[in-house]
């Protein structure tokens, strides 16, 4: 009993020094899958939603790792877990690319100070970009005794101009969030998303003020 | 030293072609590697004395998410086909 007490305060307080990283940290424009032996670090906070996520690439169609999402709301709540993401299809073509993606976690979940419970995770990622157009579908589903919910965004872009390969890449990009659960139905996020090199940036904000920053490197 | 060309498609994206930097440098026979979205090319420089095989170098791009479709072994430099 003691042993479960003391592994249910360990457990929240894990939880609340990543919740707190995850302040700083969304739904991060998902790179599930790398490169085979890369190693991937994705954080950022978009609206009510913040998100940390390391994998690593063991081969061009499968990555495992960490994921950690935190839902703000009257309780905060968070959910913690390893995950592993499968590129289910890539299509190459001559003057684009077009990926579906789908992944499946397990860990914790709660609200924050409240305890966690098992919880689950997946989610399925579809899109298809040239070197002037991005576009993009994501839903994920996080579950557990006490937490449920969904996101769910499309999001489009056009590149200004087309980069080369060791040239600042910048993007205008409109995403359409839905969190379900909370208050607003739907975020509006205008962003520029900037990359170079192994580096990636988004900066943005909701219609409502909120700001969007993701932040994204391969190494 | 030869410069061997790869036609690759899928290569629209920078940050997303980084893998096939990352492979190549590691690999002894290359000393060089040139990445040109625009052409749909990859571009390595070989050792003085040493090789890549077409075998390798299709492995490296389809481990860096991409499909080789030709690979040429040119007689220009690797700066001169850096140039076009």
């Amino acid at each position: 009993m003691q042993l479960h007490l003391f592994s249910q305060l360990t457990l929240t307080k894990s939880l609340k020094i990543i919740s707190i990283s995850l302040l700083l940290a969304a739904t991060v424009a998902a790179h599930p899958v790398a490169f085979e032996g890369a190693y991937q670090l994705m954080f950022g906070t978009a609206g009510p939603v913040q998100n940390l996520e390391f994998y690593r690439s063991y081969s061009a169609h499968a990555a495992w790792g960490l994921h950690s999402m935190r839902f703000e709301g009257d309780e905060d709540e968070i959910f913690t877990g390893l995950q592993h993401n499968w590129l289910l299809k890539r299509w190459n073509l001559p003057s684009a690319q077009a990926n579906v993606y789908a992944g499946l976690g397990a860990g914790l979940a709660g609200e924050v100070g409240n305890g966690v419970l098992p919880g689950g995770i997946g989610f399925f990622r579809a899109d298809y970009e040239t070197r002037r157009i991005y576009t993009a579908l994501d839903a994920k589903w996080i579950e557990s005794g006490d937490v449920s919910r969904g996101v769910f965004s499309v999001a489009a872009g056009i590149a200004p101009y087309k980069a080369e390969f060791d040239q600042l890449n910048t993007w205008l990009i409109l995403q359409i969030e839905h969190v379900t659960g909370m208050e607003d139905e739907l975020d509006i996020i205008p962003k520029v998303r900037f990359f170079k090199g192994p580096y990636f940036l988004e900066l943005g904000s909701t219609l409502s003020g909120k700001p969007v920053i993701n932040f994204m490197i391969h190494f | 030293m030869a410069t061997v060309k790869t036609t690759v498609n899928g290569m629209v994206c920078s940050f997303c072609a980084q893998g096939i930097l990352a492979h190549f440098k590691k690999h002894p026979a290359v000393s060089n590697v040139h990445v040109d979205l625009t052409r749909k090319l990859v571009l390595l420089e070989e050792r003085k004395g040493k090789a890549i095989t077409d075998n390798e170098i299709t492995e490296y791009i389809k481990k860096s998410g991409f499909e080789p479709v030709k690979v040429e072994r040119v007689k220009e430099s690797f700066e001169q086909a850096k140039a076009g």
